[in-house]
């Protein structure tokens, strides 16, 4: 009985790095293509003295989108910096449950509390929906209910700040994939 | 009571994100966690409004995802990686060491100009310390160079790589201090060439007093030209790129043609640069010395791609052309594009290079959104005012403060990397530093140089660990001379850094002393006559559709 939880909760597990793989890879071109509107930017400017509020957005969107979503393959890959005096030190048994419990009581707790300010945050991008509307036509064709960048010709703001909460709730899933590894670790040792 | 324990929380918050810190958690993680279960004691007691906590998205919005100057962060990486992985570092060491060799201490002088061409390409620090590590010791040690001095000389102009701008340290400060990175990489320009300057010193006054710990190499470009004769010849190109160079950080003194736009005399001077260059190896052909006209090319071909990408990306920042971060995407392009003319680039290594660039920005964004979330809290909690309270009644006004921070910071970078030295540190400091009358481009100057140092300090120096990581800790016999040599022990690499620790010590202190160094302007007053006679007198309004808006 204990086997087959265990199995299910493997499977999840790997589902689980398998999508956030899958998502960096994405990131990985989102940055690439982010380097190209860059220095595009550069030379529309010079050589054909154009230049647009909307690409200069452009720019940093992708950038904050590759950085929010890219934290939970960081964690998954250990890549989050720490200072390793003490900790290269400790056993490994010890240095697992230290981990556990901090991430436990201090990292999930507060990332839930960013998670969950970072939701209305989000949510204020858009105008309220008046009764008439559906969720459908007001998304896709109705757009002048977005938030709207201040610069002139700016970009709509609500998919921009989307990736705030949505990084926060990867790095969320991360963390909950991360304690119950260390969990079947421990149960392991 | 409530209120005794509500001055400590900004105290506790410290100690706690300290002892954190050192059980080895991750770090942002430990930053966001003191800041939000602070946050949350404190609203508990009643000292802060649960409201505070909606300023953590708002202050990731705009102070992190809409930050232009961070946005250089993975450019600039992603132009260093690409360099890296197309060999830039290995050719340009076996180049210049032949060049440089046969003179005494050549060999080293060629390991601080790689290692500065290498700064303000790459800007990677472990790849510049492991290429030459890997490379120039072998040799250096095959002709036997001192060991301390050679690791020495390798680990420091490794490291000069965190301050030669295109230098990541200084976009961080710059975004940090609220300078522009412009005037951070115009500041810090003159005392890495000055920093330069003394490592090449030092080895001058070695070689002077101690000769035999740099024994002149072997002639190896060819046995039957003579070193001199390569070296006379090759000397115009370095003088033309020289010009270049001067041309493009200071276009003032372009004017030579006196046609009215500025640059396009300096496209026609450039343009005679490139005609003179081509013309060197040429000229040697037409004489009928073939061999001396191919060494020539080849030494051409290895050292003006990557100074052409730095003349792109430097000379574009100076001359107001694009931003920083513009300039990176575009030197990440060039190097891209160098690397197709290299014939080494692959999709696999544009992938590795993407995905290591993504983490490393992650890693760094993620500090700076921990950072922010501790601070938010710790602002509430005024905390800020505890630190201005602590710092300004340091004796000695601005030196002073200088003195006392240098010297913290130079301790805290034994445990601490300089991102969240930077994140944590400078945003308490830059306001008092202000109030003090401490420019911050100066004062992000002197942090600079200080960081670097802490790079090159033993025990926790990262660069020394790069070295150690690539140098041989067992004998081995060297394939060429098939002689055997010794290994390198981690004291000779302690050693060997200590006059470059110094000559760091000494460069601190000269900007401290001499803050022309750093270009600012230190009294610069507004001639109001002068605004009044630009103001163009406009014509009355007549037509009356203007005058309706």
């Amino acid at each position: 009985m204990i086997d087959m939880k265990q199995k299910i909760i493997y499977h999840v597990l790997k589902k689980w790095d398998f999508i956030v793989q899958r998502v960096f890879y994405i990131l990985c071109g989102l940055l690439f293509i982010c380097t190209l509107i860059s220095s595009g930017n550069v030379i529309l400017r010079k050589f054909f003295s154009f230049s647009s509020n909307a690409l200069l957005e452009l720019q940093w969107m992708f950038f904050s989108a590759v950085f929010l979503l890219g934290a939970a393959q960081l964690l998954k890959e250990d890549g989050h910096i720490r200072i390793d005096i003490f900790y290269n030190k400790f056993r490994p048994s010890l240095r697992r449950k230290l981990t556990l419990c901090l991430h436990i009581f201090l990292t999930l707790p507060s990332l839930l509390v960013v998670f969950y300010m970072s939701l209305p945050f989000w949510l204020n991008a858009f105008m309220p929906l008046s009764p008439d509307q559906s969720w459908f036509h007001y998304l896709f064709f109705d757009q002048s209910h977005f938030e709207y960048s201040p610069n002139a010709g700016g970009l709509a703001t609500p998919f921009a700040k989307m990736v705030l909460p949505l990084g926060f709730l990867m790095l969320i899933g991360q963390v909950i994939s991360e304690i119950l590894k260390l969990f079947l670790c421990i149960s392991d040792d | 009571m409530t209120e005794l324990l509500i001055e400590f929380l900004p105290v506790a918050m410290f100690l706690c994100l300290f002892a954190l810190f050192l059980t080895g958690y991750q770090i942002t993680f430990a930053l966001m966690a003191t800041g939000i279960i602070f946050g949350l004691i404190a609203v508990a007691v009643g000292a802060l409004d649960i409201g505070v906590f909606a300023g953590i998205p708002e202050n990731i919005w705009g102070q992190v995802m809409m930050n232009d100057t961070l946005l250089a962060i993975p450019f600039f990486t992603l132009m260093g990686l690409i360099l890296e992985r197309c060999g830039l570092a290995e050719d340009l060491l076996e180049t210049i060491a032949k060049l440089f060799g046969p003179i005494r201490g050549g060999l080293a002088y060629a390991v601080i100009l790689v290692g500065s061409i290498l700064a303000a390409t790459t800007g990677i620090v472990a790849a510049s310390v492991m290429a030459m590590g890997l490379i120039a010791l072998p040799i250096m040690l095959r002709y036997g160079y001192d060991r301390e001095l050679s690791t020495g000389t390798i680990a420091a102009s490794g490291t000069l790589a965190q301050i030669v701008p295109p230098s990541l340290v200084l976009i961080v400060l710059a975004d940090q201090l609220g300078r522009s990175v412009g005037d951070m990489y115009m500041g810090a320009m003159l005392p890495s060439l000055l920093l330069i300057g003394l490592y090449c010193g030092y080895i001058f006054i070695t070689s002077l007093i101690s000769p035999e710990k740099l024994p002149p190499a072997q002639n190896s470009f060819s046995p039957s030209l003579q070193h001199r004769q390569i070296v006379i010849a090759s000397l115009p190109i370095f003088l033309l790129l020289f010009y270049g160079a001067f041309l493009l950080f200071s276009p003032e003194k372009a004017v030579l043609f006196s046609i009215t736009d500025t640059s396009y005399d300096q496209l026609i001077i450039w343009i005679f640069v490139l005609i003179g260059l081509i013309a060197i190896p040429l000229f040697y052909n037409l004489k009928g010395q073939k061999e001396l006209s191919d060494i020539l090319r080849h030494l051409m071909a290895t050292i003006i791609p990557p100074v052409i990408l730095i003349f792109l990306v430097l000379g574009t920042i100076f001359q107001g052309l694009a931003t920083p971060t513009e300039a990176g995407a575009a030197g990440a392009i060039g190097a891209l594009i160098l690397a197709i003319c290299k014939k080494r680039l692959s999709f696999s290594l544009l992938k590795e290079a993407l995905e290591k660039t993504a983490k490393l920005s992650t890693f760094v964004m993620f500090i700076l959104i921990g950072a922010r979330i501790f601070t938010l809290t710790f602002y509430h909690l005024e905390g800020h005012e505890l630190i201005e309270s602590l710092f300004g009644h340091i004796p000695g006004g601005a030196i002073g403060f200088l003195i006392i921070v240098n010297i913290m910071i130079f301790l805290l970078a034994f445990f601490l990397d300089f991102f969240e030295l930077v994140f944590i540190l400078v945003p308490l400091l830059a306001p008092i530093a202000t109030k003090l009358g401490i420019d911050l481009v100066w004062f992000g100057v002197i942090l600079g140089l200080n960081l670097q140092t802490s790079f090159l300090t033993p025990p926790f120096g990262f660069s020394l660990f790069f070295l150690r990581s690539v140098t041989p800790d067992k004998d081995y016999t060297d394939k060429i001379t098939g002689q055997i040599i010794g290994k390198i022990t981690t004291t000779q690499i302690y050693k060997g850094v200590l006059p470059y620790i110094v000559i760091q010590l000494i460069m601190v202190a000269l900007v401290i002393a001499f803050p022309e160094l750093t270009y600012i302007d230190t009294a610069q007053e507004l001639d109001m006559s002068l605004i009044d006679k630009q103001l163009p007198i406009l014509p009355p309004l007549t037509d009356p559709v203007t005058r309706l808006f």
